[in-house]
């Protein structure tokens, strides 16, 4: 007795780190198989499954027992002991790269025979309702009807209902009521039903679906890529003023000197010489004072489109907007699988 | 008449062609007749009207001065002159120009009173946006003398500027004016000669 504690003692210390296991003897029936001792992995499960054990110790025990017994080749018992694995957890399965061919394939018998709905998965997704959808897909083992349905919120809603055969399936569900509405939001749960006669699996999972305001549309600051123009430009020096300035004084000034009459005294000419000089003075200083800004009228008419023409986008994007504001954003998230 | 006339325009039709402006001014002019030491010099006030509507324009002055002579032959006198041109824009630059004009001299017979009829050619160009240049040449027709006589050359030749703000409200405004009238009494040469600056302020409206 005392040194049977010792072992069990020795055996916890040692595998403690090593597995998850809770229930002792789930473990010694692992450390059993590990050390290819199947009978006495046999042994440990079975003593371990005649005790209360939690879930995952049980999928554990059921696990070791079908692959010791495969490994043994005593296939019926095998396939009884993946059978109650199967219904424990569909979803888990041998890893072909650390356990034998023997026993993948009498995993893959034992599924045949039972009719199991596995890795149900709902795709997380955001779309506006009505106008985007999300993947459910599920696989069975066997053909047989599957009932795909939706349940919370006082809804129970049927999504989708057929004859599928064994193997992957997929639908898309636009998250809508039989009025076309948006499903509330809330959680849910979303249950594949396979049945067969009188057979029937159902595997279900939680989802949670929520609603949020659609983005609306900034309005446009300008157009991309167009840019308004300079609608006055300041044009460089222009030195005609005193060109013109120059002319016309010279014309004057000739002509009254040419038209002189010689017989009179003419005296110094200082009217002519004053205006004249006030002439030439007011052409120089037209030529070198700044320019005025002058207006573009091609950058102005340019700017005239693309004001209109920014307009008109911001018109359409407001009615955009009105649109969009009626709208519900959907988010749909899978919280994972529950007992079933 | 004239007058009348286009400012009854001016007023049935305040657009923006319409320009109507104001002035005052100070002279200083010389003024010779028949032959050489006869000549006087002064100075004296001026006042303008000017009035654009569309491609007609009508520019009016009057000039008062005292004249006093280089020659202690003569006296002194006072001028007083009236000048209206009617214009006719017929590009943008020249303009055709008619009118009449009239000079008056007190004491009468100091010098010789003389009305006329004129046509010419104005041309007006912008120096910027709130200045501009322009040139008169006009033939004066058929003078009339209080002394008699006739003239068988009579021409004026004008030059002008302006300054002023860009709303046209305010300008500072200067004129040269020449005129030459080749007067004959009897087969005997009396000319007349004049030369005039004025400069003033005009206000627009």
């Amino acid at each position: 007795m005392t040194r049977r504690l010792m072992l069990l003692a020795g055996l916890l210390l040692m595998a403690a780190p090593l597995e998850a296991q809770e229930n002792v003897y789930v473990r010694l029936a692992q450390q059993a198989y590990n050390d290819v001792d199947f009978s006495g992995a046999i042994d440990n499960a079975r003593r371990a499954l005649q005790e209360q054990l939690s879930r995952e110790d049980r999928i554990v025990a059921w696990e070791m027992l079908g692959y010791s017994y495969a490994s043994l080749n005593r296939r019926d018992e095998a396939v009884d002991a993946f059978h109650q694995l199967i219904f424990l957890d569909p979803d888990r399965e041998p890893d072909v790269e650390t356990v034998s061919p023997r026993i993948t394939e009498v995993y893959t018998t034992a599924l045949a025979r039972i009719l199991v709905v596995r890795r149900t998965n709902l795709d997380s997704a955001s779309f506006i309702a009505g106008q985007g959808s999300t993947r459910i897909s599920y696989d069975v083992s066997r053909a047989s009807r599957a009932v795909v349905r939706v349940a919370g919120q006082g809804l129970n809603l049927t999504i989708d209902s057929t004859l599928v055969g064994a193997g992957a399936h997929e639908i898309f569900w636009r998250a809508t009521t039989v009025s076309g509405d948006p499903v509330p939001a809330g959680s849910y749960q979303l249950v594949v039903t396979a049945i067969e006669g009188s057979n029937e699996f159902a595997s279900p999972i939680d989802i949670v679906v929520r609603h949020a305001a659609v983005d609306t549309i900034w309005h446009l600051d300008s157009l991309p890529g167009y840019q308004e123009q300079p609608e006055y430009v300041r044009p460089g020096r222009d030195w005609r003023p005193l060109g013109i300035a120059v002319l016309y004084t010279g014309l004057v000034a000739g002509a009254s000197v040419a038209l002189e009459n010689s017989a009179l005294d003419v005296g110094e000419r200082k009217e002519l010489a004053g205006v004249s000089l006030l002439a030439l003075i007011a052409g120089a200083v037209m030529s070198i004072k700044k320019p005025d800004p002058e207006p573009v009228q091609a950058n102005i008419l340019y700017n005239q489109l693309l004001r209109t023409e920014l307009a008109r986008q911001n018109e359409a994007i407001a009615r955009q907007n009105e649109l969009i504001r009626r709208q519900t954003m959907l988010t749909i998230v899978s919280v994972g699988e529950t007992d079933q | 008449m004239a007058l009348a006339v286009l400012l009854a325009a001016v007023a049935a039709d305040r657009g923006e062609a319409q320009v109507v402006r104001f002035g005052i001014g100070a002279l200083g002019m010389t003024y010779s007749e028949s032959g050489e030491g006869l000549r006087w010099e002064g100075e004296g006030l001026n006042g303008t009207l000017w009035v654009r509507y569309k491609r007609f324009g009508l520019d009016a002055t009057g000039y008062m001065a005292k004249l006093k002579p280089d020659s202690s032959d003569v006296s002194e006198m006072d001028m007083l002159e009236g000048d209206l041109r009617v214009s006719f824009s017929i590009v943008p630059a020249v303009a055709i120009e008619a009118g009449i004009g009239h000079r008056a001299f007190d004491p009468e017979f100091s010098a010789q009173d003389v009305g006329f009829w004129r046509l010419g050619v104005l041309s007006e160009m912008p120096l910027a946006r709130m200045a501009s240049i322009w040139a008169r040449g006009a033939y004066l027709i058929a003078p009339q003398f209080d002394g008699g006589g006739e003239a068988n050359l009579s021409v004026e030749v004008s030059l002008g500027v302006g300054v002023g703000t860009a709303n046209g409200r305010f300008r500072v405004r200067a004129d040269y004016e020449f005129q030459r009238i080749d007067r004959e009494v009897n087969g005997v040469e009396l000319p007349i000669q004049l030369s005039r600056a004025t400069i003033g302020v005009e206000l627009g409206f």
